[in-house]
């Protein structure tokens, strides 16, 4: 695959992100940290256990930017353990790209969603904490995810 | 230019290569440099004709590789201006480092004590402090950096209030060469002891630990044309003997009793187990073939690349360089970033065209975030580079902005 080809999908997606902004009022915050020294920070508003919005900022890659974009887009309106249960296959599917040429950029799309998914994870156990503390449920959980490329 | 890079380049056979379609234009010298000929057969060499282990059979083949690792540890002593037996022999520069830190650090540092390193430094001589400063409650005294990237004299006092000081000669990032000769007379006016990374500086100019008056000076074999997997911790005679083992085993010991042991002399003291016997050799020969270059042309040629780099690249837009201004307080690297442009985007891309440059943190987070610089990208040159790669590099830079933006 020539170069411009095997950019043209991602750098069509890097300049148009979707949800690259910050979310006020968030139910959930997670901040994600890739090995090269990329950072994310997931933004989800989550109702009634479903996503009702999703969105990201950081200081990223056009790959994790293309996959941070197609990710937050596809999870608004899916339950949390739905969201968790993504796979890369899945994932794979929404970028229109498996990077089988390209492996070295495999952490690249997989970290925006497995801080996203960390961010679900966290919120369930943050809310079955705050039940028997109604006075906290306001605040936003803040967390921190490593790339680990967890169940992904 | 100093050196005849079309001769060298014979040399090397991996620049006959291409990669998707272009001959390979590397430019990471700085991460491995690549390996002539005379290096590979000198490893090979050994392998086919003398493969013996060392210092232990009284057959000729045993007696020949000894000769020869011995012979290549003499040549290595000499390179930096050592005795053979202050130096050590061990898997890269991090175990060096980590030598010190669990041997001589082990031993000296005690609580409410000061170990003093840089902002700059690489993980492999920033983090074995980090632990060990923890571990001993000591306190970790870190000096900090100018935005151009240089350690601003103030700083030095830190240094006089270290029982230990550990600094890198050259920043792999920022290029920055240290006065480190400077910085060790103030540790030994205070009574420390200073240990110089030299994983930037000895494959780059020339390194002489008497006139520098360093107590510890590590680098790495694989950055210098010789083989991965051998590395040189040089220590004063008079510190090592002093020092207990680091790993403990065969080599290291001349009587074993059940109860008690006596450790072998210097260097053997610290090199427990087989050796990497081709790795040494092999850097030997690396070293006779920079010595045949001449260390100066070596550093001449890089400094030319160097300028030529900066003044080639300074007409992308959006680009930024880091590091001193002044080639001459600089080693051979140029690391930059281009604005709205990721690092790894950059040097993926160029993957495209056969370029390799490193993207990233370089192993060395601290001072990106103390200068507030994203992950960056870095091309670092050595004796094969010429102003052509260069040339193409830019070319090159200019297509994928175009595609990029």
């Amino acid at each position: 695959m020539s170069a411009d080809a095997r950019y043209k999908n991602f750098v069509e997606l890097f300049n148009n992100p979707k949800n690259r902004r910050k979310i006020e009022g968030p139910s959930v915050v997670n901040e994600g940290r890739n090995t090269c020294g990329d950072t994310i920070q997931v933004y989800l508003k989550i109702e009634n256990k479903k996503i009702t919005d999703a969105s990201y900022e950081g200081a990223f890659c056009a790959f994790s930017n293309a996959s941070a974009s197609q990710v937050t887009e596809f999870v608004k309106g899916m339950s949390l353990d739905d969201v968790i249960a993504i796979d890369r296959p899945k994932l794979f599917e929404l970028i229109g790209d498996d990077l089988s040429d390209n492996p070295h950029r495999l952490k690249c799309i997989l970290f925006p969603l497995s801080t996203l998914q960390e961010a679900c994870k966290k919120y369930k156990e943050n809310r079955g904490k705050k039940e028997f503390k109604k006075d906290l449920s306001d605040i936003p959980c803040h967390c921190s995810t490593e790339n680990e490329e967890i169940g992904i | 230019m100093a050196l005849s890079t079309e001769e060298i380049r014979k040399d090397f056979p991996i620049l006959e290569r291409r990669i998707n379609g272009h001959p390979l234009i590397y430019l990471d010298s700085g991460a491995t440099s690549q390996k002539p000929n005379q290096v590979i057969d000198a490893v090979a060499d050994y392998y086919r004709e003398y493969n013996a282990n060392v210092h232990r059979g009284v057959y000729a083949l045993s007696a020949e590789a000894t000769e020869h690792y011995e012979e290549a540890r003499k040549k290595i002593a000499k390179f930096i201006n050592a005795e053979p037996e202050e130096i050590i022999f061990t898997k890269n520069a991090s175990e060096a480092i980590n030598m010190v830190m669990y041997t001589y650090g082990e031993q000296n540092i005690s609580a409410g004590d000061s170990i003093t390193t840089s902002i700059m430094e690489h993980h492999s001589n920033f983090i074995p402090w980090q632990v060990l400063a923890k571990k001993k409650n000591a306190a970790l005294s870190i000096m900090d950096v100018t935005p151009e990237g240089e350690i601003p004299k103030a700083e030095y006092s830190k240094i006089s209030k270290a029982k230990l000081t550990s600094i890198v000669h050259a920043s792999n990032v920022l290029g920055t060469i240290n006065p480190v000769k400077e910085m060790g007379r103030i540790a030994h006016e205070n009574e420390g002891v200073i240990l110089v990374d030299g994983s930037q500086s000895a494959p780059h100019f020339k390194v002489d630990v008497k006139e520098m008056d360093c107590d510890f000076f590590a680098f790495t074999g694989h950055k210098m044309l010789g083989p991965t997997g051998v590395g040189v911790l040089y220590g004063k005679k008079e510190i090592l003997e002093k020092m207990p083992p680091f790993l403990y085993g065969g080599e290291m010991v001349v009587d074993a009793k059940t109860d008690a042991c006596k450790w072998n002399e210097l260097p053997y003291k610290f090199e427990a187990g087989t050796p990497n016997i081709a790795g040494v050799i092999g850097l030997g020969r690396a070293v006779e073939y920079l010595n045949n270059l001449g260390r100066d042309n070596v550093r001449t040629h890089e400094l030319e690349l160097l300028e030529y780099a900066e003044k080639k690249l300074n007409g992308i837009e959006g680009l930024e360089f880091y590091g001193p201004k002044s080639s001459k307080k600089r080693t051979g690297v140029i690391t930059f970033n281009i604005k709205g442009l990721s690092s790894i985007d950059l040097s993926n891309f160029l993957d495209e065209f056969g370029i390799a440059i490193r993207s990233g943190y370089h192993c060395a987070q601290p001072v990106h975030e103390k200068l507030g610089i994203l992950p960056s990208a870095r091309a670092s040159f050595y004796v094969y580079n010429t102003r052509e790669e260069i040339d193409i590099l830019k070319e090159k830079i200019e297509e994928v902005k175009k595609v990029m933006s």
